[in-house]
């Protein structure tokens, strides 16, 4: 257990009920890369009328994760603002409740924007892929 | 022409954002926005400064969209949004603020529907989005 990388996730500017992201860890050999857990509780009063997680908080929590990287390789760094949706791609539904297993890799640094790609899985499967752009150093997270 | 919203989509609140909508053609749709300062997610999106997350802006457009589906289809159609491209958040939205938004067909695959959707605050373009909706037949 990272015990920096638990703090960034306590630190996000996103707080319950709008903060998904659990969990975030380093993937031994991917540097560049970052692990992440999410769970989705399901309450019928969100995410009426379907059963099923919407395709939107999956880039949500790719977007949380990709602030606690920036936090994390930049000390100064208080986060990230979401400004694109470069692509996103849904594969299938998560059934909720789900935990969404995370990841997301830096593919480019243009300072203050930063591009990364992001993946999601539950119960084993790919249930949607994201490249977002994401500006740092702003007052807020998204 | 004026659409009953909750006839044509099955969201419901606090998971239905359209507040309004009507037909401007076959292929596209004007709906109204409005995300009421006490919903759940503004005390963590920001706490003691809330703005509407840029994804519920994805998702509002989106309901447009199937909005726009539906009504051509007379019920509501199974169906998910499987793809978002060029999706550019412009400026801030606070709670409150009443949007427009104006969706477009753009491509018609049979069971694949690409939309052109933009969010506006007045004339300030808010953030837009082109979202693909898969259909279940």
């Amino acid at each position: 257990m990272n015990t920096r990388l638990e703090e960034l996730v306590d630190a996000l500017t996103q707080k319950p009920p709008f903060r998904y992201l659990d969990r975030a860890f380093e993937i031994p050999g991917s540097p560049g890369t970052l692990g992440g857990i999410a769970a989705f509780d399901g309450r019928a009063d969100r995410y009426q009328p379907s059963d099923g997680l919407p395709f939107p908080f999956v880039v949500e929590c790719l977007a949380q994760l990709s602030s606690v990287f920036l936090r994390n390789m930049n000390e100064r760094a208080s986060g990230g603002l979401l400004v694109s949706i470069d692509s996103g791609r849904e594969y299938s539904f998560a059934r909720l409740p789900a935990s969404i297993c995370l990841r997301i890799s830096l593919r480019q640094m243009m300072p203050p924007f930063f591009i990364f790609d992001g993946a999601a899985e539950c119960d084993g499967r790919i249930i949607g892929e994201a490249t977002i752009t994401v500006r740092a150093n702003v007052e807020h997270e998204s | 022409m004026t659409v009953d919203v909750h006839r044509h989509l099955n969201q419901r609140p606090p998971f239905l954002f359209v507040d309004s909508a009507t037909i401007e053609s076959s292929s596209s749709i004007v709906t109204t926005v409005c995300f009421n300062s006490d919903a759940e997610f503004f005390k963590g999106h920001f706490p003691g400064d809330p703005v509407v997350p840029g994804v519920l802006l994805i998702e509002a457009m989106a309901q447009s969209a199937r909005l726009l589906v539906n009504y051509g289809h007379g019920t509501p159609v199974k169906g998910y949004l499987v793809g978002i491209e060029v999706a550019k958040f412009n400026s801030i939205v606070r709670p409150g603020m009443t949007l427009n938004v104006r969706t477009a067909l753009v491509a018609d695959y049979s069971q694949i529907k690409q939309f052109s959707s933009g969010c506006f605050h007045g004339r300030t373009r808010c953030a837009r989005a082109r979202l693909s909706l898969q259909l279940v037949a």
